[in-house]
């Protein structure tokens, strides 16, 4: 259980992490600063959405792991699952998840 | 005494309404990922295909149109060949057009007209004037023979809405008509031979489909949503375990 919390809360970090600087720097040099496809913003515009979508894969999978393990409902595996798609939402997501695994882990030690 | 029974089966798990929703629930989401990777995917074709039409060799006009002489999509950026005559009276003034030059951007008009080959008019943009000259940029009456690139007309791509009474390059009911225009789009000139001292300067296509870069997150979208719709089965099927397995612990339970 521990292993697969470190590796959900890394996922949702570093996905977290990309999609913060990907909403906070990316989408106003696109869109406001009228960035083309061409050139060094261009190309971070591309690369940063392309690598948070193989991120975001990774982070669905480490994510699935944690869900499953602690038998959460649908609708919260769900929850948790899209956390990773909504800028800053997968901070709280592996607060949340965090905080529930070390409550259950407690009384078991 | 031991139940001889397993308890439910996964099909009957899988029988009940909730699974029934979920399952109808699941074949949406996938129809949803298959579509949008369907989308990406032409898009990626769509930007690879431009740019290998945009550095294709010139053909003859009248050979990219379609068979009723309108523009299609995929031949939007082809180089082309008119050759033909000038329809005396057919050339149109283009108002506010800025010609980007070494020494900054030069106030000036685009100076359009109709090149006659066989029974179609093709608009042409001859090029670039100072505004004080559009007035007497003068048609050559010989026969020309222009390289250019077939663009659509202005109102082709939506996101750009033209200012009120903003001129644009679209067909012309006022201009002299001889045979049916161009539907849909004109051909910006790039070379005419023979071109005189006076004619307007050249510009470059508004639609640049040549130098694209490759459209890779484009075709990682394609590749992505591919994998979501893998991941919802992956799910769907995790869950029906979890409860064929919570099932039959209830049914054991009923059953000691």
């Amino acid at each position: 259980m521990n292993g697969a919390l470190i590796r959900f809360r890394v996922m949702a970090w570093v996905t977290g992490v990309l999609l913060a600087v990907m909403t906070v720097i990316g989408l106003p040099l696109k869109y406001i600063f009228n960035a083309t496809d061409e050139g060094f913003a261009g190309t971070f515009y591309a690369v940063g959405w392309v690598g948070h979508g193989w991120l975001y894969i990774l982070y669905l999978v480490t994510a699935l792991d944690i869900c499953f393990r602690m038998r959460y409902s649908v609708l919260r595996t769900l929850a948790v699952l899209l956390a990773g798609t909504i800028p800053f939402a997968s901070f709280v997501a592996e607060h949340l998840v965090a905080k529930d695994v070390r409550a259950r882990l407690v009384p078991m030690l | 005494m031991m139940d001889p029974s397993p308890g439910p089966s996964a099909l009957r798990v899988w029988g009940t309404p909730r699974w029934v929703t979920l399952t109808v629930v699941a074949v949406v989401a996938t129809l949803l990922c298959v579509m949008l990777a369907w989308w990406q995917g032409s898009r990626t074709r769509d930007i690879v295909n431009a740019e290998r039409t945009a550095l294709s060799a010139p053909i003859q006009v009248q050979d990219a149109l379609t068979a009723d002489g309108a523009l299609p999509n995929s031949a939007i950026g082809r180089p082309v060949t008119v050759t033909g005559t000038f329809v005396p009276g057919s050339q149109r003034i283009v108002i506010n057009r800025i010609l980007l030059d070494e020494s900054g951007d030069l106030p000036g008009a685009w100076v359009v007209a109709n090149v006659e080959v066989g029974q179609l008019a093709v608009p042409v943009l001859r090029g670039w004037v100072p505004d004080a000259e559009a007035k007497s940029v003068s048609l050559p009456t010989e026969t020309v023979t222009i390289t250019g690139v077939l663009q659509p007309y202005e109102r082709f791509y939506t996101e750009r809405t033209p200012e009120p009474g903003e001129p644009l390059i679209a067909i012309t009911a006022d201009a002299v008509q001889v045979s049916p225009e161009v539907a849909g789009g004109f051909v910006t000139l790039q070379s005419q031979q023979p071109m005189a001292a006076q004619d307007p300067i050249p510009v470059p296509p508004t639609v640049q489909t040549a130098d694209a870069p490759f459209p890779i997150q484009n075709i990682a979208y394609t590749l992505q949503w591919l994998v979501f719709a893998g991941v919802v089965w992956f799910i769907f099927g995790r869950w029906l375990r979890l409860d064929v397995l919570r099932a039959r612990d209830a049914h054991d339970s009923l059953n000691v």
